[in-house]
This record gives C-alpha cells, sequence and structure tokens, in this order.
C-alpha cells in the first residue's frame, strides 16, 4: 500500500489535465455542435473519472502511511474524492441532463478541483508557496499585516523568530510542518523545535557543535541523512553561520541580537540581511494646512516638507537663542507630520525637549552645540523612530549612557565635543556595536 | 518658479495667445504643482522643498582647475613603467594638435598603495586624505569633451563649454533656495588668480540674478567694505538704505520684468543681513586651535587652502547650499613629481580634516563633497622645449574624481580606465551624467529642473542625461 501510495503525486496530474481538456472540448463543442466532439468529451470525461478514482484511492494510500495530518490535509482528502465521485456521476448522468445542468455540473467539478488541487500544493510545498515569490503588490492583497515591519535595528531582532523561523519558513518547513511532520518533526514554532523529531532532540547541550541539527545540515550532500535533502533548495553558508551562532548560544527562543555575542561575520551578515525599514516610507500622516506652515516661517521658523509630495515636515531653528515655549506650542501644530528638528546652536532646553519628546514620528533631532544636559536624552525614550540624534559640543556625559542605550532604534549618534570618558564610550559600543558614532576626534 | 503672474507684459501676453488652450490647461496644472511644491514662496532664495527626497542637501564642490592627473594621484598605472620614455607618433584628426606628433610615455614619478579598508588606490604623497579613504566613492569612468581649460572649465561648472549659463550652484539655489536667508545660497572660493574664464563659471546665466555665486576673496577681509564705514552707526545706515530700496522700488514698479533691478533690492537687503551674519561665519579665527590645526591652517604648505576647507565648512553649517573651493594650477605639462607633489600635500591634510570634521559633527551624511577637476591627464607627453619633460598633456577621454558624504557609495570604486589611463572603458558617463547624478541626490530631476529662455525650456545638462546608479549608495 505504502509502495501504491508513493505513485499518488504522479497519478493525481492525469485527472487535472484531463478534465480542464474535456472541459475545453465542451466549450468548442457548444459554440459548434458536433457528434464527433460530443463523443470525444465523453471518452475525456469517462478517462478523468477514472484516473481520479485511481489518484483518489493512492492518496488515502499515502496518507495512510502517516507525516501528513490537519485540517489542510482533510480538506485535500474530501476535496479529491470529491473530484473522483462528481466526475464519475457526471460521466454517467451526462446524457440525462439538460443543457444548463451540464454547466452547473462542470461548474462544481473544477471548483472541487481548484480546492483538491490548491491545499494539494500546500501539503507539498507549503502553505505560503502560491505567494511565496508573488510581487509585493500581490502579497500585500492576500496576506494579513500582522507582526510590526522591521525598522529596528539589527540589535534589537529577535533571533529566533526574525532570523532562525524565515530561514526554517524557506528550506525545511515545506516537508517539517505541523501537517507534514517527516521524521516525525515539526520546524514551524519554537515549542515543537525543542521537542525534537523521531531521531532525538535537535539541541545537545554537552556537545553544542554536534548537535543533531547541525549534523544533519553538515553531512555530506550526498549522504541520505543529509538536510535539506539532495534536491531539494540548500541552505546558503550565510544562513548555516546564523544556525551555527544560535546553537552556540544555547538554541535560545527568547533572545534578541543584541543579548548574544556576535562576531564580525555574524554583524555582516545581519546588517544586509536585516536593513531596517525606513521609517520614512513606514509614517502615514495627512499633509497640514498651508496656513501652518505660513505661521511657521511668521515666527522665524523654517518648515519645508521632505519632499514636494511628502507630507513629512523639517524644521530648521539653528541659531535660534531663543526658542520659547510659544514656539514650541506652535509646532505641537504639526506634531504628527514633523520627523525632523535642527536645534544646533539655539537655546533649546532640557524643559523644551520634554515637549518634543511628544512628536511622534521625530526621525532625526540634532541638538548640538546647545545647553541641554545629561536629563535630557531621557525624555527621548519613547520615540519609535529616532534614528539620528546629534549631541556633538553640548555637555553630555556617562550619565547619560543608561538612556541612550534605551534608544533601541538609534542608528547614529555623534558625540564628539562632549564630556564622554573614553570607557564610557567603549561600554556605548560594546553594547550597540552596529551604532555609527561618526569621529570623536 | 518666483515669476510673478499677475502682472502681464507684451511678451507674456503674445506667448499667452501663441500656446492658447493648451496654455491655459498647463498653467492651472502648473499652479496646482507650485501650491504644493513651494511651500512659503516669499523670496526667490526662501528654501523649498526637493521634488523627491534629498540625500544630500549641501554641496562642497572641490576644484582642482589645470585638470589633476589622475594617473598620479587616484588610478595608478604600474604598466606605465614598462614604456617609460617609450617614443610613439600620434596623428589624427581627433587628436588636438597638443596630443598629435611625436611623444612618448612618461611613467608616475610616484608609487601607489592600497589605503583604508576597502583598499582604494592612491598615491604615496596623498598622507592624511589616507585616514578617511572609506568614506571616499572614487569614480573613473567619466569623460569631458574640451581639451582647453576655459571651455572644460565652463562646461565642468555650467554643463555648456561656450559658458553664459548658470553654474552648478545656480542651478541648486534656483531649485531649493537657501536654508539661511542671512547668507547667500552658493559662495565660491577662488584663487587670487581667478580660473580661467573668469566669474563666468559662477555666473547665473539666464537664471535671475539671486543665483548667482558670491565669491570671498582669498586674501584680506573675505567680503569688501562688510562693516559702515567709520562714522556711520548702523541706525543711519538703515535709514539711507531704506530710502534706497524705496526709490528701487518706485523704479522697479516702471519695470516689473527687470531681473537685475530686482536682484539689486535683493542683494542690498541681503547685504544688509549678512552684515549681522557674515563677520561671525567668515571669522576662522574663532575656531579653536585644534580644528584649525585638524585642516593644517598655520603650516606654510596647507594654510592657504585649509582656511578656505574650514570656511566651507563653516558655510555650509550655517545653511549655505553650496560651496564651491578652487585650488589652481594642475596644469602639469613638465616637472610632475615638483608641481603635482606639491599640490597634493597643500590639499591632502585640508580635505581629510575637511571630511573628519564634517563626520564628526554629524554633516557628512547630507553634505556631498566632490574633486574633480575639468579633465584628466594623457599618459604621454609631447616633446617640449626640444627636449624630454616629464609631464602629461590634456585628456578629455580619462578623468579621476571623487566624492564623499550625501548619499554616495563610500570604499567603493566605480568604473575603469584601460590599461594606461588613456581612456575610460568602463561605467563610462559623459560630463553632463555626473550633472544629473549631482541634482538627483539633491532631490532634484534634471529634467524638470528648467527655465524658459531663449525660446525653450533649458536645463542644466543642456538635453538630458543618466544618473550614475553605480555611484550611489
Amino acid at each position: 500500500m505504502d509502495f501504491l501510495g508513493a505513485f499518488h503525486p504522479l497519478v493525481l496530474h492525469v485527472p487535472i489535465g484531463a478534465l480542464i481538456a474535456a472541459f475545453l472540448l465542451e466549450m468548442v463543442h457548444y459554440f459548434r455542435k458536433s457528434q464527433a466532439l460530443d463523443q470525444s468529451v465523453k471518452i475525456v470525461l469517462g478517462f478523468s473519472a477514472f484516473t481520479a478514482i485511481i489518484a483518489a484511492i493512492f492518496g488515502i494510500f499515502l496518507s495512510q502511511k502517516g507525516g501528513y495530518q490537519g485540517l489542510t490535509l482533510q480538506i485535500h482528502q474530501w476535496s479529491g474524492i470529491g473530484v473522483a465521485v462528481l466526475s464519475t456521476m457526471f460521466f454517467f448522468l451526462k446524457s440525462r441532463l439538460n443543457s444548463q445542468s451540464v454547466w452547473v455540473a462542470w461548474g462544481l467539478n473544477l471548483t472541487f478541483l481548484t480546492i483538491a488541487g490548491h491545499f494539494g500544493g500546500s501539503l507539498t510545498h507549503g502553505e505560503d508557496f502560491l505567494l511565496k515569490d508573488a510581487p509585493d503588490f500581490i502579497k500585500e492583497t492576500f496576506t494579513s499585516q500582522n507582526g510590526s515591519p522591521l525598522f529596528i535595528h539589527p540589535d534589537s531582532v529577535d533571533v529566533f523568530l526574525d532570523i532562525i523561523q524565515p530561514i526554517a519558513r524557506e528550506k525545511c518547513n515545506s516537508c517539517h510542518n505541523t501537517n507534514k511532520k517527516q521524521g516525525s518533526l515539526d520546524l514551524s514554532e519554537a515549542s515543537t523545535w525543542k521537542k525534537g523529531g523521531k531521531s532525538g532532540e535537535l539541541f545537545d547541550p554537552e556537545n553544542t557543535m554536534q548537535s543533531l541539527l547541525l549534523h544533519r545540515i553538515f553531512l555530506p550532500l550526498d549522504h541520505e541523512e543529509h538536510m535539506p535533502p539532495k534536491g531539494q533548495e540548500q541552505l546558503i553558508p550565510s544562513e548555516v553561520a546564523l544556525i551555527e551562532w544560535w546553537l552556540e548560544h544555547g538554541m535560545p527562543f527568547d533572545k534578541k541580537v543584541s543579548d548574544l555575542q556576535s562576531n564580525s561575520r555574524i554583524v555582516q551578515i545581519l546588517n544586509s540581511n536585516f536593513r531596517p525599514l525606513d521609517p520614512y516610507q513606514v509614517i502615514t500622516v495627512d499633509p497640514v494646512d498651508q496656513s501652518i506652515l505660513d505661521e511657521f516661517r511668521a515666527n522665524g521658523i523654517t518648515a519645508l516638507t521632505i519632499s514636494r509630495k511628502s507630507p513629512l515636515i523639517e524644521i530648521r531653528l539653528a541659531g535660534v537663542d531663543t526658542i520659547g515655549s510659544d514656539k514650541i506650542e506652535l509646532l505641537k501644530k504639526a506634531r504628527d507630520q514633523i520627523v525632523k528638528i535642527d536645534f544646533q546652536a539655539s537655546g533649546i532646553t532640557n524643559d523644551h525637549l520634554k515637549e518634543i519628546a511628544s512628536f511622534p514620528n521625530l526621525i532625526h533631532l540634532s541638538l548640538q552645540q546647545t545647553n541641554i544636559s545629561n536629563g535630557a536624552i531621557l525624555n527621548l525614550k519613547d520615540l519609535k523612530y529616532l534614528q539620528h540624534l546629534n549631541v556633538h559640543s553640548t555637555s553630555i556625559s556617562d550619565e547619560s549612557i543608561a538612556d541612550l542605550m534605551a534608544l533601541d532604534k538609534l542608528r547614529s549618534l555623534y558625540l564628539w565635543n562632549t564630556n564622554f570618558s573614553s570607557e564610557g564610550i567603549e561600554k556605548l559600543k560594546l553594547a550597540r556595536p552596529n551604532l555609527e558614532l561618526g569621529e570623536l576626534n | 518658479m518666483s515669476t510673478d503672474h499677475t502682472n502681464w507684459n507684451r511678451r507674456d501676453f503674445l506667448y499667452g495667445l501663441g500656446s492658447s488652450i493648451g496654455a491655459v490647461a498647463l498653467s492651472s496644472l502648473l499652479a496646482c504643482e507650485r501650491k504644493t511644491g513651494q511651500l512659503v514662496s516669499k523670496g526667490p532664495l526662501s528654501p523649498s522643498a526637493p521634488m523627491v527626497r534629498a540625500r544630500a542637501k549641501y554641496c562642497i564642490f572641490l576644484t582642482m582647475e589645470g585638470g589633476p592627473s589622475h594617473i598620479d594621484t587616484f588610478d595608478p598605472k604600474p604598466q606605465l613603467d614598462k614604456y617609460h620614455l617609450t617614443k610613439f607618433q600620434r596623428q589624427g584628426e581627433k587628436f588636438s594638435a597638443m596630443s598629435s606628433g611625436d611623444r612618448y610615455f612618461v611613467r608616475s614619478p610616484f608609487s601607489s598603495r592600497k589605503v583604508g579598508k576597502s583598499g582604494v588606490d592612491m598615491s604615496e604623497p596623498f598622507v592624511h586624505l589616507a585616514d578617511v579613504a572609506d568614506e571616499i566613492c572614487f569614480y573613473r569612468g567619466c569623460q569631458a569633451e574640451s581639451v582647453n581649460h576655459p571651455t572644460a572649465m565652463y562646461h565642468i561648472n555650467t554643463g555648456n563649454r561656450f559658458g553664459g549659463e548658470p553654474a552648478l550652484g545656480s542651478w541648486i539655489s534656483y531649485g531649493l533656495g537657501t536654508m539661511n536667508e542671512n547668507l547667500p545660497a552658493f559662495v565660491v572660493l577662488p584663487e587670487v588668480a581667478y580660473p580661467q574664464g573668469g566669474p563666468g563659471n559662477w555666473s547665473n546665466g539666464f537664471l535671475p540674478a539671486h543665483y548667482q555665486g558670491t565669491p570671498l576673496r582669498p586674501e584680506g577681509s573675505p567680503i569688501l567694505n562688510i562693516n559702515p564705514p567709520p562714522g556711520v552707526s548702523r541706525y543711519h545706515q538703515e535709514e539711507s538704505l531704506e530710502l534706497l530700496q524705496r526709490l528701487n522700488r518706485e523704479h522697479q514698479k516702471m519695470h516689473p520684468y527687470h531681473d537685475e533691478l530686482s536682484a539689486r533690492i535683493e542683494n542690498y537687503e541681503l547685504a544688509y543681513r549678512m552684515q549681522m551674519e557674515v563677520p561671525d561665519v567668515i571669522d576662522i579665527e574663532g575656531e579653536d586651535e585644534k580644528t584649525k590645526e585638524l585642516y593644517g591652517v598655520g603650516q606654510a604648505e596647507t594654510d592657504v587652502f585649509g582656511r578656505k576647507c574650514l570656511l566651507a565648512r563653516k558655510l555650509v553649517e550655517q545653511g549655505v547650499r553650496f560651496v564651491q573651493v578652487y585650488s589652481g594650477g594642475w596644469d602639469s605639462h613638465d616637472f610632475l613629481e615638483r608641481a603635482h607633489g606639491n599640490l597634493i600635500t597643500s590639499i591632502d591634510k585640508p580635505i581629510a580634516g575637511l571630511i573628519k570634521d564634517l563626520k564628526r559633527r554629524g554633516m557628512l551624511d547630507e553634505t556631498l563633497i566632490i574633486w574633480s577637476g575639468e579633465f584628466g591627464r594623457t599618459a604621454d607627453n609631447g616633446v617640449r622645449e626640444n627636449g624630454v619633460a616629464y609631464g602629461r598633456d590634456h585628456n578629455p577621454d580619462a578623468m579621476g574624481m571623487w566624492f564623499a558624504g550625501g548619499g554616495v557609495k563610500a570604499g567603493h570604486i566605480i568604473g575603469a580606465t584601460d590599461e594606461l589611463g588613456q581612456e575610460a572603458i568602463e561605467i563610462v558617463h559623459p560630463l553632463r551624467d555626473l550633472h544629473v547624478t549631482l541634482l538627483h541626490l539633491f532631490g532634484l530631476d534634471d529634467n524638470k529642473l528648467t527655465y524658459f529662455h531663449g525660446g525653450r525650456h533649458k536645463q542644466l545638462s543642456q538635453f538630458g542625461g543618466q544618473v550614475i546608479k553605480e555611484v550611489i549608495a
């Protein structure tokens, strides 16, 4: 039975082709009635029905063998049996149906065929096989947006969810998923990773580098236990390096990149794969009224949209001695639109910054050559897009390290000519190896 | 862009009639664009948003006048050692008198080495620039068209070899205005001897006169008469300027389309505002000693260029869009080792200092630095003064240039010249593509940044060009 079951993937394509061919012949017959065509439809339909029955039986054998289960299988199984039953009935009853019922029968048959085909495909190639390589605009239409997009710094990436899981989805899950547990192994979520498969647990804490997972990956390609199997898409070296790095740290499921020690190769791989999404493209707001921008200008505030079509606004208050709460109040009128403020050499104070921190979409903040002091940075902790912060030539010092480290979206930080000690800088570099610190001397 | 459409003169009226219904539709479209595009349209130099999000907001164009040799700076050709002093003849229509006749190859007097993590090439006399090699994107594929200095200078500066057209800085200030209305948008720091072609190299051409480059004098006070004469208080000056402006405005009412007149009015206002701002900005003595030392200010070889680079940084920091810094005398037809050697030393430390300073201040991201001459030099030389001269001729087919900061691929070499450095062979682009790329980095589209003059919409590239995608990060 197992032997016959293996023929299911081979046989199943025959009724698909034949049924569609019969339908095409029927359409031609509709437009150009002829006895011969009507006969042909019957012959091809009969052939489809026969092969559909064989395919269904072989399919049941294959499902008995195991490795497949779940709702997807159920739908596939019953819709496949449906195709076999419907096409057989159709073949025997066709001559008794009136012309309208014939089209209804065709519709029913083809619908079942499509359902059986699609869920069969999902079983073999994984749930998302159809849309995996589709252009983005199609994907967006068909998939729900869950999870936050990755506009975070590589350091804050979740090792399992954002790095390992996507690799598995690409290269492992077509065989090791909830429905099709080849070798009783399911690699679709953390709990089942931990469980392992028929050959045992994937991770060996005693001998990390000899763990089953790595062992299978490193076996020669020709070895029958090599994973992914020969003929399937293989892991690329950077993916192997990431998996190795993950196991080296004890195969953790709840750690961020910054929690693990990374060498330069890993940093390089992460930087090229986890280019954070551009917040300029993520933030969607309505444009402010022109009168507000005119009001800004009348009050000595230079305000520009970042491009002629964008609603996002840049503010320049560089060199303005007295900022005053009136100016800050004014800026609040565009609080959602303002993404950048340049306070260079202005009279900005820590108190003003408390207000500025309520501008949710701030990406770029320039505070260099001002009188801000250590307390200032704490105010910025809720800015979820803040990527660039310039505090050169201020009195900021080591006291602000913890507050700076909490700004986890930060990508560049300019600290030249501040009161930081070299130990402080080292500490910051160690904690945030990807943070661009510019030239410090 | 800033033309006032409420007044119509005869010429506009006829243009309007001529283009009839189509023009009606178009001008309403344009009016819409203006409304959304230019947020505040007060003066001609008011800042305006770029067409698309810009990678660069400021530009410092380090112009090496005379044509620096790519072979002896950033594009070494060790093959030349083999052919050194090998004689040959070159004829043909394509070659100028200068590059025809009896010739011999000349090897570089300098050895070269790989520098930085990215391993880019730099000749030995570049000592300090090697520290910042990883910030630089070297481009070897550019080709000029002219072999003569003035025409080649006009070409790289204005996009047109004949001169008389707006300079790069003028186009950019026309497109984007200035971020600091107390300072000009386009400032030029020339040598004591102006470059070949003179002030035409920073002319506003056919653009309104507000967009011309403002040269700062390299010696003495950078701007003459910036301070009121003794005995005149700021109050008195304001009063008399006010009178002058009132008279000018009366006069302007009779000539609403007189460009130079409105520029003059604007200039008086700007000059008055500059009196407040400029003395601070141009006073580099106020910088701390360490910073001056970083640029080589105070050291004999680097003082002149170092001051200009430091001034360029101060100007950009204050919101000047485009600063052009000249270094002259790169036309080494002979005594290559001495001439190029000294020139390299004179710019090496100042440019390295500039890049470091911009970087630590967080300004390099938004500031595009361009280093280029008007053309490159040949691998060979002609017989001069009846004998062998170790120098090089003008070469428009290959040149060296580099970019740093503002959205370019740092630590890369883009394009290539042939094995002797005679001709660009990979990622080859004409100068107009450099101009299109420059505008692109500023968020401006060369095909849309046009000005109606002489019966057609003129643009910097003259007739369109390509963005050099390979240099963009």
